[in-house]
């Protein structure tokens, strides 16, 4: 099932979870090869970039006109919707053809923790077939690379404030 | 927010400033009420040990639900806890929760019993 060269990134190491009858790859700008039926993650991504792809449902022949669709999104905390990258990541139509190839970009919103895994999912679902799996990437960057983390520290220590004032009594009397 | 909005915690007598004798002499339109029975006293299960309201709970449930958020992201950060799990949730809920318990014992700023 796998193909292609075996990632590039140092910790994509974790075995692959993908299912189907499908092959899939990619490789992006920074080099790393993706490859969910080879492994999991974790990859490094840049927070924007461009990624070559090839992507084949079964042994690649041609089949009868049939309908398809699929998505990638990055997963999110529950309750929180998914991140939609761009529209190339989401498909569907009709047509004969068994694989695909091309590339694509994307632009991760910066507030988005650097060296934090987390999980970029999709699915392909075609006549007969649905393949899914997942992967888990981290950004490239240090801690401080988000905007999120000053602005986190400071609330945490308002916060914190906030909870200390609440705690003082507001009469006096006998303890 | 102005911690002084703080709505008063619902065992708390009326309370604090609770009517005394003297709003008894006071007058309506000029004229004496005297005569108008006192309101009734507050049942002693209504007060805190020392008869006084503590803390801020309003105030504490809303920094503690901030705390709980921003720690959580602070973990998220430092990679303590994953991106995509619940404790998004759990965090804040426990903050409110901790906030509330932590303003409504208030052990800061209490004066010693006068002997």
């Amino acid at each position: 099932m796998a193909s292609g060269s075996p990632p590039v990134a140092a910790q994509a190491s974790d075995p692959p979870n993908a299912t189907g009858d499908c092959q899939a790859e990619a490789t992006l700008s920074n080099g790393v090869v993706v490859d969910p039926y080879v492994s999991s993650g974790v990859y490094e991504m840049p927070l924007s970039g461009s990624a070559d792809y090839t992507g084949q449902v079964g042994d690649g022949s041609e089949r009868s006109e049939r309908e398809f669709s699929g998505q990638v999104v990055v997963k999110t905390p529950p309750g929180f919707p998914d991140i939609e990258l761009t529209d190339a990541w989401t498909w569907n139509g009709s047509g004969t053809g068994q694989s695909d190839s091309g590339t694509v970009n994307w632009d991760l919103p910066a507030p988005l923790p650097r060296g934090v895994p987390f999980t970029v999912e999709g699915f392909h679902q075609d006549e007969g077939i649905r393949c899914e799996g997942s992967v888990q990437v981290e950004v490239e960057g240090g801690l401080f690379d988000s905007p999120l983390a000053p602005a986190a520290l400071a609330g945490t220590a308002l916060a914190m404030a906030g909870v200390g004032f609440s705690m003082v009594s507001r009469r006096g009397g006998a303890a | 927010m102005n911690p002084n909005d703080d709505a008063p915690p619902e065992n708390s007598p009326a309370g604090d400033d609770v009517s005394t004798a003297t709003e008894t002499s006071e007058t309506t339109a000029g004229q004496p009420v005297d005569d108008v029975a006192p309101p009734p006293a507050e049942p002693a299960a209504a007060s805190t040990p020392a008869g006084k309201r503590r803390g801020r709970p309003i105030l504490g449930a809303i920094a503690g639900f901030l705390l709980g958020a921003f720690v959580w992201l602070d973990l998220v950060l430092f990679g303590v806890i994953p991106f995509d799990s619940v404790s998004v949730w759990l965090f804040p809920i426990l903050g409110l929760v901790v906030g509330i318990a932590l303003a409504v014992w208030a052990p800061f700023g209490r004066r010693r019993a006068a002997t």
